[in-house]
Formats: C-alpha cells, structure tokens, sequence
C-alpha cells in the first residue's frame, strides 16, 4: 500500500471511529431512551427497550422529520398508528411503548430514514 | 407513440435508472474520479467536488434533452451517467462524513432528480400543473439540502445553501425550458452557466470540510 492510500484509509479510519453501534440496547422501566435525528438518520436505527419504556426521538437538523409508525409501504392503523412532527432543531418527540413487539417507522418527509423500535422483556440491558 | 405516451415512458424507465444503480454497471475503464483516486489534498478535494457537480449539470442537461426530443436509447444512457455521476458525489460525500451520511445523501440527490424529471415531463406534456408542483418540490428540497450540509457542517448555513442550491435548481430549469422551446442555442449556453454556477456550491463546500477537518487534507 502506497503512502497515498494510506493516508486515505487513515481519514476514513478517523472519520468512523465515533460511529454509533447499529443497534443499542437501554433500560425501559427507569427511564427514558433516546434516538437522535442527525443527519437524516434515526441514530440508533435500532433500539430495543423494555415493555414500559418511554422513547424520545429529539431532532438535531435544522429541518422538519416525522417519526411515523410502520414503513411507506406498510402503515399500521388503529392504535398500533402514529405519527410525531420534529419541526425543527430541538424538537422531541416521545412515546411509550407496552407491549412487546417490533416497531418500525420512518420519516414521512424523507422515506429513507428508516429505524426499528425492538420491546423485548430479555432483550434490555440491565 | 404520441408525446405524452412517450415521455411518460420516458420518464417511468428515468424513475428506473436513477433509483437502480445496481442494475447501472459502470465500466472498470470509465471508473469516474472518486472512484479512481480518493482525495488527500486540498487542492484534490476541490477539483473532485468542482469536477462532480459540473458534470452532474452537463449529464442532466443530456438526460432531460434526450427526454424531451424523445430519444429513448439516448435518455436511458444519459440517466444511468447522470445516476453514475450522483453515486460518485455522494461517495465524496462519504469519505469525509462517513457511509450513514454517504447513504443519507445519495437519497437526498436521487429526490432532486426525480422532480427534475417530473419537471422535464410537465414540460414536455405541457402540464403547467405538473410543472409547478415540481418547481415547488425542488424549491422544498433546498431546504432539505442546506439542513443536511448544516447538519454534517458547523460551517455551512442552511439559508446560505438552500439559497445556492436554488440558483442551481433555477439554472437548470432554464435548460429545461429552452430544451422544451427548441432553442438549442440558449439551451446549451444556459447549461454553461448553470454549470459554472455549481463551482458556487463546490468551493464553499470544499473551503467547510477544510476549515472542519483542517488536519485531513493536506495543502
């Protein structure tokens, strides 16, 4: 490997060491878990919490996301539906989830941001 | 085939080839420059980031005149260069933001295109609705952009962005509008200037990551 791919690997390297694990694991009964907006991504994509458990999603772009239930292509109804507005910077969204299940849901505005509540009485760290 | 017929073809094979990029191979010999050398240097950021936004202009304009003077193989070839084009601006993207960003931002871009293909087939319908719902679209979208660059870049403003990525989109519907009024002429020199307006968006861009990463680029 030449001097130049070096250096290319190595700002690579740098740029992705801080990057957050794909899926995380948080307490549910003692609090709140929380999923970033940054960047047009849900950071964690995945998160599993306990039954219980109070998710806030908190919005750092300057641009207005939704937290929706289910995907474009399949959308929950009844009380399995709904939707938060993060309007902009700042703003947080939170929900409760109860019962064990899979979650997931997206960004209406930009379908690509796609991200996984998982509520599992195991799955939780302690 | 009348025109309507034909471009909405047009566009349903354009919608095609811009979000399937697997299907879009890239020849080993035409391996564009992000692709053949990552950037280590300043000045290799800057020609890279002027270079892939200049091209994205020229391969749009072939793309939405193909479109609108109905030459099917013609438009096909053009959009999967311009998806090509676009993979490549978004891997630049990646290597200083990393693959969540190279992948946030590649979607992103795909949206822009796809209104500038609704645009070029309300013009060519001459469905004035249409137009300007994709006017609005790309108008919304430059909001999108600035907030992803202002997100990823303490020193990018989203307005300042949002406001070059407008001049952009307002460039490139001057093509559009002339490819659509058979004026080659102010076509081709509208497409000059919308693609030496890119170099507004790119050495802003170049100077951000800079001044973020000093320490990542050499001089």
């Amino acid at each position: 490997m030449d001097a130049r791919s070096l250096i290319v690997v190595g700002i690579i390297a740098g740029l992705t060491a801080h990057a957050p694990p794909r899926a995380r694991q948080l307490p549910g009964r003692s609090g709140e878990a929380r999923v970033t907006v940054q960047l047009f991504k849900f950071r964690p994509d995945t998160l599993v919490v306990s039954p219980g458990a109070t998710v806030a999603w908190v919005d750092q772009d300057e641009i207005e996301h939704t937290v929706t239930a289910g995907t474009p292509e399949r959308r929950p109804r009844g009380s399995m539906a709904f939707t938060g507005t993060l309007a902009s910077r700042g703003s947080t969204f939170q929900r409760t989830f109860t019962r064990e299940g899979t979650y997931p849901y997206f960004c209406e505005r930009h379908q690509f941001m796609r991200g996984v509540i998982r509520v599992t009485r195991t799955g939780a760290s302690k | 085939m009348n025109v309507i017929t034909r471009i909405t073809r047009l566009a349903a094979v354009g919608a095609l080839a811009l979000v399937g990029t697997a299907a879009i191979a890239t020849p080993a010999a035409a391996r564009p420059i992000a692709a053949a050398a990552a950037p280590v240097s300043a000045a290799e950021l800057r020609t890279l980031l002027n270079t892939l936004l200049a091209e994205h202009v020229y391969l749009a304009a072939g793309a939405t005149g193909a479109a609108l003077g109905g030459r099917d193989a013609e438009f096909k070839a053009a959009a999967g260069a311009l998806d090509a084009n676009s993979v490549e601006i978004s891997k630049a993207i990646g290597l200083v933001y990393g693959s969540d960003a190279e992948t946030a931002f590649l979607a992103l871009w795909r949206k822009h295109i796809g209104f500038v293909v609704d645009y070029t087939t309300g013009v060519a319908t001459k469905n004035r609705m249409k137009q300007d719902k994709a006017v609005s679209d790309l108008v919304g979208y430059t909001q999108d952009f600035g907030a992803f660059l202002a997100a990823a870049n303490p020193y990018l403003p989203k307005d300042v962005v949002a406001g070059l990525v407008k001049t952009h989109v307002l460039t490139l519907k001057e093509v559009i509008d002339a490819q659509g009024a058979k004026d080659a002429s102010k076509a081709w020199m509208s497409a000059r200037t919308a693609a030496m307006h890119m170099q507004m968006i790119a050495n802003p861009l170049t100077d951000a990551i800079l001044k973020q990463f000093p320490q990542k680029f050499s001089n």
